[in-house]
């Protein structure tokens, strides 16, 4: 599973055989699953604030 | 006794008058010729007491009556009044107070300093392709209390030092840092991707298996190509820039690049999985260095693929197969290590991702125990959260190494 904290320190975590990011709080409270198929690699730019994610479908998705 | 005498003569009585005089003149006498002694009696059996509590209100009400001031401000005395809990966000307006005080370490109680200060904004990590001039805005108002009120806006995210001087010295605890962000996204209106590209070939532009995903400091998007072995550029639109990287074992080639991760040079950091090794190239893809070797001592590696770099630039990697973390500095150089194969907390089972906080603590993806650990930056268990599941806030089956 990828990994990426936020700049108030967020968890996104790329979950890929749950089809998704799933988003979590500083303290692992669940925040938030952001659809995407098999993620595995995520990122958040921190100018534009686009979350990146790659995966096993050879694509980057972009949100 | 002159009293008495002025009464007895108001009573016109002359015989008793007369009789009295004698007695009168010897008394009178007495008075005129006595030497008086003018000094305090010393007795022992005199004391002076005071209720203590009157004793402070007098103290209190004498030091209210006012202080012995200069105008001069002390620029070593000064103090910076912030609310170290706000949020600073980019391009939004914030503000900080100065208390100044004299050289006598009073509060002044008036303005009139206000064009002696200057504030100067100082980006705490320099890159070299920015400019030097960030035009961030910044004023000060007199309170006319003597205290001042600075209002400032910062137009990029990122850690500043901010400095306060009175007659171009720094007051009393500057500079100070503060952290700007942008505005955070709200996450669960986060919904369909507004750009995709990609497909699966050997192309520029293609992917076979990519792992992880980085933007550099020019919002460029860095792509471990893991199956091609390479490393792809593209600017933030999906327009393909460069590629660096093939097979192999020599430098700059690979052999399925998993993690990747750059540093504040804007070095491009790469665990070469299937090598056992990290690479570290600089921002155009030249090779620059390597360090590490198959194995599971300190320095070694069994398939690295996690990778991050904490705030002094250290080199932070998850090893699949040695169940651990070690921990180099931004040359290479092992520092530390922790963790080791098993379930229970701080134990990990096949860790494949690494990030740390603005806290330093450091949040570790443990694979195989379906979920996430995080360690303060000793390496000491803090907390975890998920557990295995594909309900909301649980991870769904370990995915195989491949």
């Amino acid at each position: 599973m990828g990994i990426h904290v936020d700049l108030e320190g967020n968890i996104l975590i790329a979950d890929r055989n749950n089809n998704g990011v799933q988003v979590f709080s500083p303290n692992g409270e669940y925040i938030a699953h952001i659809r995407e198929a098999t993620p595995v690699g995520i990122t958040i730019d921190p100018k534009t604030q686009n979350i990146i994610v790659c995966g096993n479908e050879n694509k980057i998705s972009i949100f | 006794m002159i009293e008495k005498a002025l009464c007895l003569s108001t009573q016109n009585d002359d015989m008793r008058l007369l009789s009295m005089k004698k007695l009168y003149e010897s008394r009178l006498n007495y008075l005129i010729n006595n030497i008086w002694r003018i000094e305090p009696c010393h007795l022992s059996l005199i004391q002076f007491s005071i209720d203590s509590r009157i004793e402070q209100t007098i103290y209190s009400c004498i030091l209210d009556i006012g202080v012995i001031n200069s105008n001069e401000i002390s620029t070593k005395k000064c103090l910076i009044l912030i609310n170290k809990k706000q949020k600073i966000f980019k391009d939004e307006e914030f503000k900080f107070g100065i208390i100044s005080y004299s050289r006598e370490g009073n509060p002044m109680r008036n303005g009139g300093h206000k064009n002696n200060f200057t504030i100067k904004i100082e980006r705490e990590l320099k890159l070299d392709d920015e400019n030097e001039e960030e035009n961030n805005e910044w004023n000060i108002m007199d309170l006319n209390n003597g205290r001042y009120e600075v209002k400032m806006k910062i137009k990029e995210e990122g850690k500043y030092l901010i400095f306060v001087q009175f007659n171009e010295l720094d007051i009393h605890s500057s500079p100070f840092e503060i952290q700007v962000c942008s505005k955070q996204r709200n996450y669960q209106e986060v919904l369909h991707p507004k750009l995709i590209f990609g497909s699966n070939g050997i192309k520029n532009g293609q992917f076979k298996n990519p792992r992880s995903v980085i933007t550099n400091s020019k919002g460029n998007i860095i792509v471990s190509d893991s199956e091609n072995h390479r490393i792809q550029v593209f600017d933030s639109q999906g327009q393909f820039i460069s590629t660096f990287g093939e097979k192999g074992d020599g430098n700059g080639q690979f052999y399925g690049p998993y993690g990747i991760a750059t540093n504040s040079k804007g070095n491009i950091i790469v665990s070469d999985e299937n090598n056992n090794r990290i690479q570290i190239f600089d921002s155009e893809g030249n090779f620059i260095s390597k360090f590490g070797s198959e194995g599971d001592g300190n320095g070694q590696f069994n398939h690295p693929n996690g990778i991050t770099i904490d705030s002094n630039g250290n080199i932070l990697v998850t090893e699949w197969e040695n169940h651990r973390i070690q921990i180099f500095d931004s040359e290479g150089k092992f520092i530390s290590k922790f963790g080791e194969k098993g379930s229970r907390n701080g134990q990990l089972n096949h860790p494949n991702g690494i990030a740390v906080n603005s806290k330093g603590d450091i949040i570790v993806v443990d694979q195989h125990n379906h979920r996430i650990q995080i360690f303060d930056s000793n390496g000491q268990f803090i907390s975890k959260f998920g557990g295995q599941g594909n309900a909301k806030g649980r991870f769904h089956y370990p995915w195989e190494y491949m």
